[in-house]
């Protein structure tokens, strides 16, 4: 999986976080390090969508935490439904190979 | 390093960076600051750019970017010598034109056309690169027979590169075809005049290179405007 989109949403689906704690946690989970340029790329797609939401900064602080909306979190669902699928699919028939 | 990417960031448009500008900000000042990050800015800074963008913008860009691109191919291109040979016929009217075109098809086969490559030296880094057959398919896009107000007279012309090598292809398919004339010919051929030595390269008119440019960069810039515009609909 490398779509940031996914990677964002999965990264949220696990707590709110603002920018640089996704990057860091995606980077954990994935391997993958996404560039700042990525990673806002992906997070004004998702919040145009509605799939993620921003909250309120702390006083002080200029790191927006995001959080998952229901809607992001039933695209997030069927997504990785899909891959699984997929998943299922290429095991199957590796196995056969 | 991180001076540079925070002056980059200010190429994301204007409504952008004050919705996310601080927080972006942040996130470059605890990210860590090397090329791939500046790059990857520019990046994310162009493609917010472009779905900013009507399809006027995309349609100018793509015709600047045209424009740009085949006057850089134009004035990369190494010149071009056209050498120009007339010969003439028995034959008249619609005759003549296939009296020519079955000598020319019997004068520049495969054998015949291999042999003037080898001995004139003839697209020597293509032939490193690429099949023979392809070097004579590209051979034989650049000669060609036209028709001269003069009746019963057509001209025989080669560009290549080398104006000597030209001239000397011309010659060689002119003595081909009138050889070949005798073979399957229905009429006198006769040499009006011989291949001529070009006296200055022949290039496309400044005119073309700049149409070959908007016709190609118009179409891509409203494509990449389509997806782009589409991607934020999606989104």
């Amino acid at each position: 999986m490398n779509d940031p989109v996914l990677l964002v949403l999965s990264s949220l689906a696990g707590g709110d976080k603002h920018g640089y704690a996704m990057m860091e946690d995606i980077e954990a989970f994935s391997g993958q390090r996404l560039g700042p340029g990525t990673l806002y790329g992906a997070i004004t797609r998702l919040e145009e969508c509605g799939w993620i939401r921003g909250l309120a900064t702390a006083k002080g602080d200029r790191r927006r935490p995001y959080t998952l909306t229901a809607a992001g979190r039933e695209h997030l669902e069927q997504e990785i439904a899909a891959l699984s699928q997929i998943s299922r699919t290429a095991t199957r028939r590796l196995k056969h190979a | 390093m991180k001076l540079l990417i925070r002056l980059l960031a200010r190429l994301y448009p204007a409504p952008w960076r004050a919705k996310y500008g601080a927080e972006f900000d942040a996130l470059l000042t605890d990210s860590r600051a090397d090329w791939r990050a500046a790059l990857n800015v520019v990046i994310g800074a162009l493609k917010m750019q472009f779905t900013t963008w009507g399809y006027g913008r995309f349609a100018i860009a793509g015709i600047l970017i045209g424009i740009i691109a085949s006057a850089g191919v134009a004035f990369s291109r190494q010149p071009q010598w056209r050498s120009e040979g007339v010969m003439s016929s028995s034959a008249f009217g619609r005759n003549l034109w296939d009296e020519f075109t079955r000598v020319a098809q019997a004068a520049a086969t495969r054998s015949s056309l291999t042999k003037i490559i080898l001995a004139d030296n003839l697209y020597a880094d293509e032939r490193r690169n690429s099949a023979l057959e392809d070097v004579i398919q590209n051979m034989r896009k650049h000669i060609s027979i036209a028709g001269l107000n003069t009746p019963g007279e057509v001209s025989i012309r080669y560009e290549y590169r080398d104006r000597f090598a030209a001239q000397r292809v011309v010659s060689e398919l002119m003595s081909d075809m009138i050889r070949a004339n005798l073979d399957v010919g229905h009429s006198t051929m006769d040499l009006v005049s011989g291949a001529s030595l070009p006296a200055k390269p022949f290039n496309r008119p400044p005119f073309i290179i700049a149409a070959v440019g908007l016709l190609s960069g118009l179409p891509v810039g409203l494509l990449a405007g389509y997806v782009f515009r589409r991607r934020r609909v999606k989104a």
